[in-house]
Formats: C-alpha cells, structure tokens, sequence
C-alpha cells in the first residue's frame, strides 16, 4: 500500500460558520496533515472544482466535505455535477448533512454520493464522525496519483 | 166459463160439479198469489212470501223451494222452522240425491204416496214424520230453475188437484223468480257501475295529489320543448306559482346553456333513458342545479315523442359538496403545514440546537478546571438544557410521524408481537425481575411497527412507575362488538383519577424529572396510535396499588376470534429460552 505524503486537500462546503468552524476544530487533531478550503455554496463549490473565476488556481480536492442545504445551488446539484464529469467523478465525496429524512439519503445514493453521514447534534459524536473520515481516508483509500 | 176451460184442460172431463167449484176457487186463489208475488222484486223477499201465501191459502203441512245452483239444488226457504234452519245449507245433487234431485232433472212434477216406499227419498233431511210428498218443478222457458215442494204426514195426502194447483203456482213463482233476479242484476250492475266510477275518481284524485306531493318535479314535454304534464313540485322548483304557468313556458328557455339540453336529448334517443344535471333558470331569474332523470317515450316507427321524467334540485347539494371541497383543501393544505413543520423540526431547529450543543461542550472540552465553579456550573445547565431539548425535538417528531409515517395495515397476530415487544424490553424486563402474563390473544388488522410501540411504551411505563413490590403485568384480550379491547395490568405506583386524562397529552408530567427521567411524550404516542386504529385508549387506577390501561382498536376482520386459548407467562417462557 502506497500512501502519498503531501497534505490531502479537503473541500468543505458549508453555508453556517458554526459547522465549518467545528470541523476545523475536529481536523485539528487529525493524524493527515490537511488543507481545508471553505466554501459557502453550491455555485462556488462547482466554481472551486472546475476552476474558475476566483478558483483559477484551486487545487483538485482529494476529498470533498457537502453540505446538502446550501444556498443558489444546493448540494444534490453539486453532487450530481461532479459524478457528471469523467475526471472529477473519482474524488470521494462525503454529504454531511442535518437532515435524517430518507429523500435526502436515498437521492445522494442515487447520485453515487461515495458515504453518508448525518450531522450529530453531540459535539464528541461530530469528532467521532471526523475521525471516521479520517481513518476511513487513512486506511481504506488509496490516493490517485497526479 | 172461460177459465174453467183454459185451466182445467187436463182434468175436468168427468169430474163432478164440487169438484170443478174447487177447481175455480183454486184457480182463483193461484191468481191472487201470482199478483201479490209478481210484486215483490227482491229475491230474498219473494221466496218466503210467496210460499207463507201458498201454504196459509192451501194449508200445506210443510212446503219448500229450491232453487238450482250449478249441479246442486239449494233449499231456499221453507215453512217449518225446523226445516227452515237448513235454508242454504240443504243441497241435494241433482238427478242424484231426493225425491226433489230427480224432479230437477227430470223436470217432471211427482206425487209420492208413501216416501219410505220410494228409493230416490233421501231420509233424515226433512221433517221425520213426512209420509207422503209432492214435488214439482219450477220452470223457466227450457230450464228448470228449481223445486216447488209439499210434504204431509199423511201416506197419499196429494191429489192430482194439488199436483195441478203446484204446477201453475211453479209457473207463476217461475215468473216471479226470474223478474227478482233480472230486477237485483239491474240493481247490482248499477250499483257496481257507481262504485267503480267512485273509485276511478278517488284513486285518480289520490294520484294527482300523489303525484303533486312528490319531492321531485315531474313532467313530460315533447322534444319541441313544450310541458304537457307537470306536477306542482316541478312548478315550485322552478319559481312557478300554478301548474298551468309551466304549459307556457318552454323547456329550451329554462337551460342556462341551452347545449346541455341538446346534448342530453341526443343521448335519450340513443339511450331512451337517462340523467343529467344542468343548470336551469327560475321565473325570478335564480339559477339552479337539477338532477333530470328522463326517459324517451316513442311512436310505433321509433320517433320519440314525449320525455317523460323527474327533477330534482340539487342546489343545496351542489353547494354542499363545493364546501366540501374548499375544506377538504384547507385540510390537505393544513395537512401539508404539518408534514412541513416536521421538516422544520427536523432539519431547521435541530441546526441551531446543534450548535448550542456543540459549543457548551466545546467549552466544558477546552475549559474544563480553567474556569471558576460558577461558570462550570453554567455550562452544565446549558448543557442538560440542549441535551433534554434535542429529546423533545426528536419525540415531537417521532409524535407527528404517527400520521404521516403511518404504514399500510395488515393482518397481525398478537400472540407473535408480544415476544417481540418483550425482547425488545428484555433488559429492562429482567432488571426489574417483572413477571409478565398474556392471556389469549386475537388476530386483527393493523400497522406492525405501531402496534408494537404500543404495547411497548405501556409496558415499559409499567417498568418505570413499578412500586417495591414484585412487578406483576398482565396483559389481557377481550372481544366487544366491532372491536378489540386490550388491558396492560400492573402493581405499581398507581395514578390519582385527576391525572387521567391529562397523562395521554403531549409533553404532561407528573413526576419531576430527578424521580422519573423522560419528556412525558410515550403516553401521548400511543393515544395517536390507537386513535389511528380507530380505538379509545383510558386507564383505570388505584393510587399505590396499580394501574390498568385499557385501549380498543377497531375490528376490520369479518370474524374476529382469539386465536391463541392459553393463557401464558410470557416472561418465563422468554426467560427460559434466554438460559438454553
């Protein structure tokens, strides 16, 4: 197993500032060493993913954390836009989402989201959670070379 | 003398001078009778008449009269009192019974000498001491009508003087009969002829009011348009005052959109009969809606040429049902606000709550030992605070999905749900060493997942409210019409009768939280499930000694019975299996 030693580049898409927040605090203690780029909605997110206008630059996510209920472009239109495209349709995409309701969960499968996981509302479950991606990301997932 | 010729042309040749006197004055008195019965019309008057006149004139010991009715003779009337008791009751067969039977075939008159000599006398119907009996008949053109009778006690008491004297009084009585008979046929058929035109008019009288008094209009136009018939209904629903305004109104001008009418004329001819429901307009311009059954009424060559039908107003009806209809749409549409303020629950206000959480804890995380007393103390409350709020956020929500997540019923068996419910109480069951009975239980239909919450809650309530005493719960079935009546029994803490209604609402307590944990959603969980299954759900306690819930759910099986007769110990038997 071959394990790539540059910081992976993380994705957060996420309107509240609360959650990014606590998800920076969660990556904090994170054994990976990580970049995390935020985002605030959907539109920005694809802008970031496809590179464009403010995002010339950006990196290609190895990992993308999505929010469901984002503002203009929700996370459903996120999602189904990069599983649409033939490169971008590899990076794992993880919906972190409030909502148990079963639509939600049932239309991100749909949409070949690759793991779901519902927002705990407990704080030492939310840092279980982020620990899970982490060993999930440690473990199982070995990283497409450049 | 005339008389004595035409009369006595059978008798009087050799006969002496008294005896042709007796024969006159006999004649004479036969006139007499004739006039005075040939008066009388009434057949029932007439008979009895005309023989007390024969008899007191000729002195008769017992005279009688039949008249034939089919194949029988029928007494008529007699002198004797004894003999007249059998007026229309003594029959003889004609040709076959009595001296009278053969003289109604025969139509020849006869004098019997001594009658217990004479086969054809049939004893023990007339008078017993009878002894000798003259019979005529009475005829009328070619037939016998019937028999002229003289009985004596005497053996060969008629002479060929009697037997004449009979014979022209059967003439004479002939006549007379026949006159009666003709008379109360006139009488008769009169009588009926007014009677049925009474009853004619009465019963058309009665149809017209029938008709007129119906709830529903009744008419019958022709396909140009015009009403021909009509009931007074018909004229008051359509602001008619008189019958007799609807025959100058046309139907076409009643329509508010004459196509309607059109359209529904085509389909009677195809159909003959049918209904529709347009709308029409009154004399002071109101529209309404009616229902118009009709039917096509057709000449031999199948042209129609009436439409005979009823017609209902069905306004009120029409605007019932749009009522309806709006509330039915302000209910889905309230229905709707529900399901969405369970989306809100879910989703809008778990988030902040998230936060809150999340923060304090974050806080109690990072501060813990940095801060004073009092401001750890603060963040335990907030803490305790969110935590019991995310509770009643998700039991709210687990509350409103008893409608809106509800699943399709179906035939259950509950002696195979009560294992399920206690093992997924197992643990708790065991550490409260609760001794748990069923008795038979019944098949009915109803949601799975629901019904085992039900059970669920009220047993686990038993658990938590349980006294020092050892917990006994009995769980029991019973059978009311069209129902289920199901119990949870228990021996604990009991309930004061004023909490019994207040412990089935959302969120009431009656315990501070430190003695019994929990929101106070569980009770209020299984009203929702029971009223959706149609049921009552109630509790009967006595503080300290125990409660017993009761609740019904509806039977929709078509024989509902117990399926299981034992009754068991649940608890051993699950226990039991637990060890192996």
């Amino acid at each position: 197993m071959e394990y790539s030693l540059r910081p992976i580049e993380i994705l957060l898409v996420e309107d509240n500032p609360g959650d990014v927040r606590l998800m920076m605090e969660a990556l904090k203690d994170c054994k990976v060493q990580n970049h995390i780029h935020v985002v605030e909605d959907g539109a920005e997110a694809l802008d970031f993913i496809f590179r464009k206008k403010a995002y010339k630059d950006a990196p290609r996510p190895d990992l993308i954390l999505l929010d469901l209920n984002l503002p203009k472009k929700d996370g459903r239109e996120v999602l189904a836009e990069i599983k649409k495209n033939d490169s971008l349709k590899r990076i794992p995409v993880v919906i972190l989402t409030a909502s148990n309701a079963e639509k939600d969960i049932l239309k991100a499968y749909d949409l070949n989201a690759n793991c779901y996981i519902t927002k705990p509302v407990d704080l030492d479950q939310f840092i279980n959670v982020v620990k899970s991606i982490e060993n999930f990301w440690l473990c199982v997932v070995m990283l497409p070379k450049d | 003398m005339k008389e004595k010729k035409l009369s006595t042309a059978l008798f009087v040749d050799g006969l002496s001078e008294a005896e042709l006197k007796e024969i006159a004055v006999r004649i004479k008195l036969i006139s007499e009778i004739g006039h005075k019965t040939t008066a009388i019309l009434d057949l029932d008057e007439l008979l009895p008449q005309a023989l007390g006149l024969i008899s007191r004139t000729f002195s008769y010991y017992n005279m009688s009269i039949f008249l034939r009715e089919g194949e029988y003779i029928i007494l008529k009337t007699a002198t004797r009192p004894e003999h007249a008791k059998l007026v229309d009751k003594l029959r003889f067969k004609v040709g076959k019974e009595g001296i009278t039977g053969w003289v109604a075939e025969k139509g020849k008159a006869v004098i019997v000498e001594d009658v217990r000599e004479d086969k054809r006398y049939k004893a023990g119907f007339s008078y017993a001491k009878t002894r000798s009996e003259i019979s005529v008949p009475i005829r009328y053109e070619k037939s016998i009508i019937g028999v002229l009778d003289a009985q004596s006690r005497s053996c060969g008491a008629f002479s060929q003087n009697d037997l004449f004297t009979l014979k022209t009084l059967a003439d004479q009585l002939a006549v007379a009969i026949e006159n009666a008979k003709l008379f109360s046929q006139v009488i008769h058929e009169g009588g009926r002829r007014r009677k049925a035109d009474a009853a004619l008019k009465k019963s058309e009288s009665r149809y017209k009011s029938l008709v007129d008094h119906l709830p529903v209009g009744v008419y019958r136009s022709t396909p140009d348009g015009r009403i021909i018939e009509a009931n007074q209904t018909l004229a008051h629903i359509l602001g008619y005052k008189r019958v007799d305004d609807l025959m100058e109104v046309n139907v076409r001008d009643l329509y508010v959109r004459k196509e309607e009418r059109n359209k529904n004329l085509q389909q009677l001819d195809k159909s003959i009969t049918g209904f529709h429901e347009p709308q029409l307009r009154r004399k002071d311009k109101k529209k309404i809606w009616v229902r118009d059954y009709s039917r096509a009424v057709c000449d031999l060559k199948g042209n129609t040429v009436f439409y005979d039908g009823i017609l209902v107003d069905i306004t009120e009806r029409r605007l019932a049902q749009a009522r309806l209809q709006t509330v039915l749409k302000e209910l889905e549409r309230s229905n709707a606000e529900l399901q969405q303020f369970a989306y809100v629950a879910s989703h809008d206000l778990q988030e902040p709550l998230r936060m809150v959480a999340s923060y304090v804890r974050l806080l109690s995380r990072r501060y813990k030992g940095k801060l004073d007393k009092d401001a750890e103390e603060f963040i335990w409350f907030a803490e305790e605070g969110a935590t019991r709020m995310k509770q009643m956020i998700s039991d709210l929500l687990d509350y409103s999905r008893v409608g809106t997540r509800g699943k399709v019923f179906k035939l259950l068996k509950a002696k195979d749900l009560l294992p399920q419910v206690l093992d997924n109480l197992k643990v708790s069951l065991e550490e409260s060493e609760a001794e748990v009975k069923a008795g038979p239980m019944p098949e009915f239909y109803g949601d799975e997942t629901q019904i085992i919450r039900l059970f669920q809650n009220l047993i686990v309530n038993a658990v938590k409210f349980r006294s020092s005493r050892p917990l006994k719960i009995n769980i029991k079935a019973e059978r009311l019409t069209n129902e289920w009546k199901f119990s949870v029994e228990d021996n604990g803490i009991g309930i004061s009768p004023e909490y019994f209604d207040r412990i089935f609402l959302i969120f009431q307590r009656l315990h501070t939280r430190k003695d019994y944990p929990g929101t106070g959603i569980g009770l209020a969980i299984c009203k929702r499930i029971v009223e959706r299954h149609e049921g009552k759900i109630w509790v009967e306690s006595q503080p300290g000694k125990g409660s017993r819930f009761m609740f019904t759910i509806k039977d929709l099986g078509p024989n509902g019975k117990m399926i299981d007769e034992d009754e068991r110990n649940l608890f051993l038997e699950e226990n039991s299996i637990g060890k192996v």
